[in-house]
């Protein structure tokens, strides 16, 4: 697997996912990224060949628009809840479209997205697949690491 | 059969039986064409731009040319005439890339997306399109029947066959 | 004719998106039942009929597979007809899932209109 497939997979997801569901077009790719302040982190296991790890950041600006989006309504109106709810189920979705293209012959599982807090430890450090883009509503990191059979195993993910 | 041509950031909402409502020439352009079959009632809007953001002064005077003051007036103008949004029947043709083959600006797949998103914000999933690829599009709906005709690369075809007619009444098969 | 169904699915969000397709799908709903987990989904039919299932795989406890092995091994519920909607594309799964009954297979991300596509196709009608 190399670095290149697990890109065009990562940004194919992205575009897939944002246009059926979030109405959203294909975001560009944006290389050098100011940081936000206010962001939402969600962070989710898969269980496959290999296992892995996958995270999405967003600003919450991005997180507002984009639930209001997937939910219809004006992006004044969403809630915290909501805005959460739908920022999982897009990490969810992401994740979930670029195992589909990494591991198309295998079966995978996915453990259950989660908001990222400061009492939550950073996952491994480690290499990881970082693709960010600007949705227009703020920029959006997808990064994805998977193991390699050389290295140890990461605790499986009790869910 | 009275023919009303709808052009470029334009939009046309007929009620009377016979009435055609024709648009051509949907190149990125969209033509969104509506229709409620038990009020015999239907619209076709014809937009050019997916964001009136980025001119507010040019929606302000043709809230037709862009998707996001169209698609809200166009449904605002059907229902005036007595159509349910929940009985709308809708189709979308256009947002082909042919001035642009490459898709480097893409407004077709951008006024694509528009329509896409304020459709479902209004509680609306379309029934059909016919987008995409290189060809300019030509699309006529008649009032009173609903039926829906597309016109692509030289050639004709019925999206949609008749709706029943005020009154009519269609006995189910085998009955 | 007016529909009951059950929307399955861990993600709050996921079940008001497929609850809102179906309703503007034209189908009359005349119960709509939602629960986070296969488990919860059973608790539901152990009261309620319903025409539709519509559930997710990738849950916490019992997860879709399972729910749809306990749907096929009860003799009342294994007629009602159940869309499988996940992420996983992969063509191990989805034969897996057709093989425990599934009769419909939805991949995240759909459309709405390849999900109401699917309900016709599942439900046997043209919904309007």
């Amino acid at each position: 697997m190399t670095e290149t497939t697990i890109r065009a997979a990562l940004a194919g997801a992205v575009a897939d996912v944002l246009e059926s569901m979030f109405f959203r077009e294909a975001p560009a790719e944006i290389r050098e990224v100011t940081p936000e302040e206010d962001t939402v982190t969600i962070h989710l296991k898969s269980d496959g060949d290999p296992p892995g790890c996958f995270r999405m950041s967003l600003a919450q600006a991005a997180a507002n628009a984009i639930a209001a989006d997937f939910l219809g309504e004006d992006a004044e109106s969403i809630t915290v809840q909501e805005s959460t709810d739908v920022t999982l189920e897009l990490g969810n979705m992401i994740c979930g479209a670029v195992l589909s293209r990494i591991e198309s012959s295998a079966t995978f599982r996915l453990g259950a997205p989660r908001v990222l807090t400061d009492e939550i430890e950073e996952a491994a450090a480690g290499e990881s697949m970082r693709y960010t883009v600007e949705t227009g509503s703020g920029p959006m990191t997808v990064a994805i690491q998977m193991e390699t059979r050389t290295c140890p195993q990461t605790e499986k993910y009790a869910y | 059969m009275e023919q009303i041509i709808v052009g470029m950031a334009d939009c046309k909402v007929g009620h009377v039986a016979g009435q055609v409502l024709a648009t051509y020439a949907l190149g990125s352009c969209i033509g969104l064409s509506v229709y409620d079959p038990k009020a015999a009632v239907g619209g076709l809007l014809h937009y050019m731009l997916p964001d009136s953001g980025i001119d507010p002064e040019r929606s302000r005077q043709n809230l037709y040319m862009f998707a996001d003051t169209g698609i809200p007036k166009l449904l605002e103008q059907v229902c005036g005439q007595g159509a349910s949004r929940r009985r709308l029947v809708a189709h979308a043709a256009g947002g082909a890339s042919i001035m642009d083959p490459q898709a480097i600006f893409d407004i077709g797949k951008r006024n694509y997306l528009a329509l896409r998103k304020i459709l479902w914000k209004a509680g609306i999933l379309l029934a059909g399109e016919a987008v995409g690829g290189g060809s300019s599009r030509t699309v006529r709906l008649e009032i009173g029947s609903g039926r829906l005709w597309l016109q692509e690369g030289g050639k004709q075809k019925e999206l949609v066959a008749s709706f029943p007619q005020k009154g009519e009444i269609r006995w189910p098969t085998g009955s | 004719m007016a529909y009951r169904v059950l929307i399955t699915d861990d993600s709050p969000a996921m079940r008001s998106f497929v609850r809102r397709v179906i309703e503007l799908s034209g189908f009359e709903l005349s119960a709509c039942f939602e629960a986070g987990d296969g488990a919860q989904a059973l608790e539901v039919l152990k009261n309620e009929w319903v025409d539709a299932i519509l559930t997710d795989i990738n849950m916490p406890g019992v997860d879709g597979e399972e729910l749809l092995r306990r749907l096929a091994a009860d003799e009342l519920l294994r007629g009602i007809p159940a869309i499988v909607i996940s992420t996983d594309a992969t063509q191990n799964r989805i034969e897996r899932l057709l093989a425990l009954g599934a009769r419909g297979y939805v991949t995240k991300p759909f459309r709405p209109e390849a999900l109401r596509a699917e309900l016709e196709r599942t439900l046997g009608v043209p919904c309007d």
